[in-house]
């Protein structure tokens, strides 16, 4: 199912249903339009003109559409995309009990959506798979890659060579107007380095503008 | 139902949800009707056999206005509409929309 859900507007939902279940060659039309709506909710829907039914309704209009002829794999793009909170809860909820009867491919850049829906994410960046997990095992394994930036003043790339901190400081990026970036892994520092960050920083002479 | 059927039904019902079919239809008729009355009195007047050729001609020349409006949005439409992704992607072959769409077209004008 794209995007954009591709319906006719000016037909009734039952009949466009039964149109799409004629087009696939589904042997027992009736039942399997009346079972695709039901699935869908949209049973009380069924006589009105698709024209005059609401995003989210359309979507599911669409995704009973795409479940006339029973298929094993149903891809879905930005399912909930333009719905309104309460929409995108039930069409989430819709999906969850498709689950099971159907291997449900979801692509989507909502991340909370995900986690609440999928039991196996794939990262694709640049047209290349980047991670492939369980949502638990990738935020685990995400946990300890995060950083710290500092904004400071001076000659960054001496002073975080002799600071204490320097084994944490994994890179210094110079900014115009004598300022340095200086970015920290904070999985990789010591407590005893930790705790004590500004007054060591304050030690080295380190002036701080601001953290990023 | 064959393929064909199925999308020749589809498009012909499409026709008549809006008013504007009918419209032409009505619009049509009228200048058909008036063409042949003209035409009928015509010959009366003169003593000449009725022949209804005349009559037959002017409905050629109306074929030529009212063919585009019916068949000019067939595929535009579900292009724009995105609907055409469904009906390729559908276990259907081109050839069969585009003959159904053909057929609902011809019976939309007879």
């Amino acid at each position: 199912m794209p995007e954009t859900v591709p319906l006719y507007p000016e037909m009734a939902v039952a009949d466009y249903l039964d149109f799409m279940a004629a087009l696939r060659h589904v042997s027992d039309r009736k039942a399997a339009v009346q079972h695709a709506m039901e699935a869908t909710h949209i049973q009380d829907r069924a006589r009105m003109n698709i024209g005059k039914l609401s995003k989210g309704y359309r979507q599911r209009v669409g995704l009973a559409q795409a479940l006339l002829h029973d298929p094993d794999v149903l891809i879905l793009d930005e399912p909930t995309i333009g719905l309104d909170p309460r929409q995108i809860i039930e069409v989430r909820e819709l999906i969850k009990s498709l689950a099971g009867q159907h291997t449900i491919l979801l692509s989507t850049h909502i991340l909370p959506e995900v986690e609440q829906v999928c039991t196996r994410v794939l990262i694709i960046h640049r047209g290349k798979l980047v991670a492939e997990d369980t949502p638990q095992n990738l935020s685990a394994r995400l946990h300890g890659s995060e950083r710290i930036g500092l904004q400071i003043s001076g000659d960054g790339p001496a002073l975080s060579r002799r600071s204490p901190l320097c084994r944490a400081c994994s890179q210094s990026e110079a900014e115009d107007n004598g300022r340095y970036q200086v970015s920290f892994a904070p999985a990789k520092m010591s407590a005893r380095n930790w705790r004590p960050l500004s007054s060591t920083a304050d030690g080295d002479s380190w002036r701080w503008r601001q953290s990023v | 139902m064959p393929n064909i059927l199925v999308i020749a039904k589809r498009e012909l019902q499409s026709y008549f949800v809006s008013p504007i079919a009918y419209v032409a239809i009505a619009v049509y008729l009228v200048i058909a009707g008036f063409i042949f009355v003209l035409e009928m009195s015509g010959m009366a007047q003169y003593g000449e056999p009725p022949s209804l050729r005349g009559e037959f001609g002017t409905m050629v020349f109306l074929l030529l206005i009212f063919a585009p409006p019916l068949t000019m949005r067939l595929l535009a439409e579900e292009q724009r509409m995105g609907t055409l992704e469904l009906l390729l992607t559908a276990p259907v072959q081109d050839w069969e929309v585009v003959l159904g769409k053909f057929l609902a077209s011809l019976g939309g004008y007879c």
